[in-house]
């Protein structure tokens, strides 16, 4: 079992590029559809938890998933298996890069590149705004945390710290 | 005299080699912990360390972006394990970090597993969980907006073209979100192919 999931999870390391939500599509296909560990309401469940909670959502997820089937056994496994791709392919590219980051050719690529990475990021604010639905009374949140952080020059761990805290405050007092 | 002084710079630089590993460890351990959201909420909280830091410049940190966007796993791991690399030269840079950003998620998530039940059956009724999940949300569109602000330097944004790629991909991500496209097209909207692109632009460009 410890290999079947171990292995299980590598090739979902390993197949998907771009991130933990690319990475869910294919752990539905291989965990519920293929080896019927988990149910479909099971699955959901579980990834409702693992993006509510902090860090990197494919890793907990992983966690969960190797817990619920064979323990912490399992999450050595999931949790293995869904990082050795990443860490080996970076390290590799890591590797060439500072020998061959000088490189005329690489430079250019990545003169191209970067404004396209800001771009994207840039985006993902306006879209992540969509998800969240921010709306006129909202929108001053996240607009405080960028004069905070960047303005004022505080940590964001302690606007989100502070976020919490308030938040629990006033649905405490509302209730 | 000569030999003291000798012994000292190899204290000193022991020390500070331990002292670089430690504060690894203690930023992505914080992150692991804080980041809500994923993938771009942690990238918008490591970013401030790591320049601050002095592990990378501005233009570096897109670069490890760009290369963590396009390999294979999580981009969180992607990232700390890059940024372990490139902080201390080494192999075990990279393992403390990628450890310290997991470490949280371990610790969290067997409280998870132990609060199964009734997590599941509370979390989604807990107005205590479900207004601080919301709020968090709104939040990191701030964080991650404080993000591209501090991209936007002069080595990023040397040229006229770099602008114009820069306005060119933004309306690419975008434009699905707002009108309908087919869907051979769609594929002109992924930040994998946008980034291979913008590569591809760079080398005719400037090469």
């Amino acid at each position: 079992m410890f290999y079947k999931l171990f292995i299980t999870f590598l090739r979902i390391g390993t197949f998907t590029i771009g991130g933990g939500y690319a990475m869910i599509p294919l752990i539905q296909v291989e965990v519920v559809d293929k080896r019927h560990w988990l149910d479909e309401k099971e699955f959901l469940n579980m990834l409702a938890l693992a993006q509510a909670a902090p860090g990197v959502i494919a890793v907990n997820f992983a966690i969960l998933i190797g817990q619920r089937i064979y323990g912490w056994r399992g999450i050595i496994a999931t949790v293995t298996g869904a990082i050795l791709p990443s860490f080996i392919c970076i390290l590799l590219l890591a590797t060439l890069f500072r020998h061959y980051g000088h490189l005329p050719l690489l430079e250019a690529i990545f003169k191209g590149i970067r404004p396209v990475v800001v771009a994207i990021i840039a985006g993902t604010v306006i879209k992540m705004g969509i998800q969240a639905q921010l709306s006129w009374y909202s929108i001053p949140i996240p607009l405080i945390a960028l004069v905070l952080i960047w303005l004022a020059n505080i940590s964001p761990i302690w606007v989100i710290l502070a976020t919490i805290i308030i938040t629990l405050t006033i649905t405490h007092i509302r209730k | 005299m000569g030999h003291f002084s000798n012994y000292h710079h190899h204290l000193d630089h022991n020390t500070y080699t331990k002292m670089i590993y430690w504060q690894l460890f203690y930023t992505f351990f914080r992150v692991g912990l804080f980041a809500f959201g994923g993938g771009y909420a942690i990238l918008s909280l490591i970013e401030h360390d790591v320049i601050d830091n002095g592990w990378a410049t501005e233009s570096e940190f897109i670069d490890m972006v760009a290369i963590s966007q396009i390999t294979p796993g999580p981009v969180g791991i992607n990232i700390a394990t890059y940024v372990g690399y490139t902080a201390t030269n080494s192999v075990l840079g990279s393992a403390i970090t990628t450890f310290a950003i997991t470490l949280p998620s371990l610790i969290i998530m067997l409280i998870v597993c132990l609060l199964y039940e009734y997590l599941n059956e509370h979390y989604s009724k807990s107005p205590y969980f479900q207004n601080v999940l919301k709020v968090l949300r709104w939040l990191v569109v701030g964080l991650i907006a404080t993000a591209v602000i501090t991209l936007l330097t002069d080595e990023v944004f040397f040229d006229i073209s770099s602008y114009i790629i820069c306005t060119i991909t933004f309306c690419c991500f975008l434009i699905p979100k707002f009108i309908s496209v087919p869907k051979q097209l769609s594929f002109l909207s992924n930040p994998i192919t946008l980034i291979l692109i913008g590569g591809l632009i760079g080398w005719m460009l400037y090469y």
